[in-house]
């Protein structure tokens, strides 16, 4: 293990291993205080996450009734689609035979009649 | 479920355990593991209260990712030396942007002849040596030849191939002994 030609060179790989023995046996130890502070985080955060599975998964607002039809349809080309068809059935719904030919005209052309399209109308009897 | 019973189950069986709320678990984990840790820090910090803080943070984080640990998929001990060393490296990146000299010397002269004077001055000849070393050489060298890990889990520690981590230790020894030569008789390797 001694080297006494060249004092100041390089230790030998033994004499390194017995550093590495050395360093291991003076392994500095955890104090009881701080295995005491370790052991209090243990228990807070065990306890934390305890309290964290216990609680009720936050409820959910349930939505309203406008934003289920919003859903429902798709989104707002949806709902405008739906504006439009309802405000179509209420013009042919409400209208005389007389409007609906006005609007059938300028919905659809100066020359065009109502029963070119709505073959049936023409045995339908009006009351006014 | 008692202690005595614990002490045979893996560390990651135990995370398991105490993420499901069992009492026990921790204190076997930290009894298991803390000093590891604490040693580890140590060498790699060259400061015991710095070490210290280490080990409670690294610990701390453990108990953290408890609830998410898969079983069987990583070592408890290869997940906490890499968290160890990567926390002792951000410290010892303040350290050399605080104070550089703040480390502690070791006297002069130190008597060799008790062997429990000697072996501690080996001691901290090595630890002031391993201060010396580039971070990742000295993590190697750490690993390697004082916690006595074999390779392929150096390499997972360190996330680096085996091979690698062969280079590192071999450069490591050798920047050591060389550092360490002048010392020789100090380190009571030479009596001439």
């Amino acid at each position: 293990m001694m080297d006494k030609r060249k004092p100041d060179g390089p230790l030998s790989e033994a004499e390194l291993d017995a550093l590495f023995g050395a360093a291991t046996q003076e392994a500095q130890l955890p104090s009881a205080d701080m295995m005491a502070r370790i052991l209090a985080d243990a228990a807070t955060e065990q306890s934390r996450q305890a309290a964290q599975r216990a609680a009720p998964a936050p409820q959910a607002t349930p939505p309203t009734l406008f934003a289920r039809i919003h859903d429902t349809l798709g989104g707002w080309a949806g709902l405008s689609g739906l504006a439009g068809a309802v405000a179509t059935g209420l013009v042919i719904g409400v209208a005389t035979p007389d409007t609906l030919s006005t609007y059938a005209s300028a919905v659809l052309g100066g020359d065009a009649l109502l029963t070119d399209y709505v073959p049936g109308l023409d045995g339908v009897a009006f009351d006014g | 479920m008692a202690l005595d019973a614990m002490s045979d189950l893996s560390d990651d069986a135990l995370l398991v355990l105490y993420a499901n709320g069992d009492p026990d678990a921790a204190r076997t984990l930290t009894l298991r593991l803390a000093p590891r840790v604490m040693a580890h820090a140590y060498r790699l910090l060259h400061d015991r209260a710095e070490a210290e803080d280490v080990t409670q943070d690294a610990l701390l984080r453990l108990w953290k990712i408890a609830p998410d640990w898969r079983q069987g998929e990583a070592q408890v001990t290869t997940w906490l030396y890499r968290v160890t060393a990567n926390l002792c490296t951000d410290r010892l990146r303040k350290v050399r942007h605080s104070d550089i000299d703040a480390a502690p010397e070791i006297a002069d002269g130190a008597p060799s002849a008790a062997d429990t004077m000697q072996a501690t001055t080996r001691a901290e000849a090595l630890t002031q040596a391993l201060a010396d070393l580039p971070d990742r050489q000295r993590q190697a060298v750490v690993l390697r030849h004082i916690d006595g890990l074999q390779n392929p889990e150096i390499a997972q520690i360190m996330d680096i191939s085996v091979e690698a981590v062969e280079s590192l230790t071999a450069r490591g020894k050798r920047a050591l002994a060389a550092s360490l030569g002048s010392r020789r008789a100090e380190l009571g390797f030479y009596d001439g």
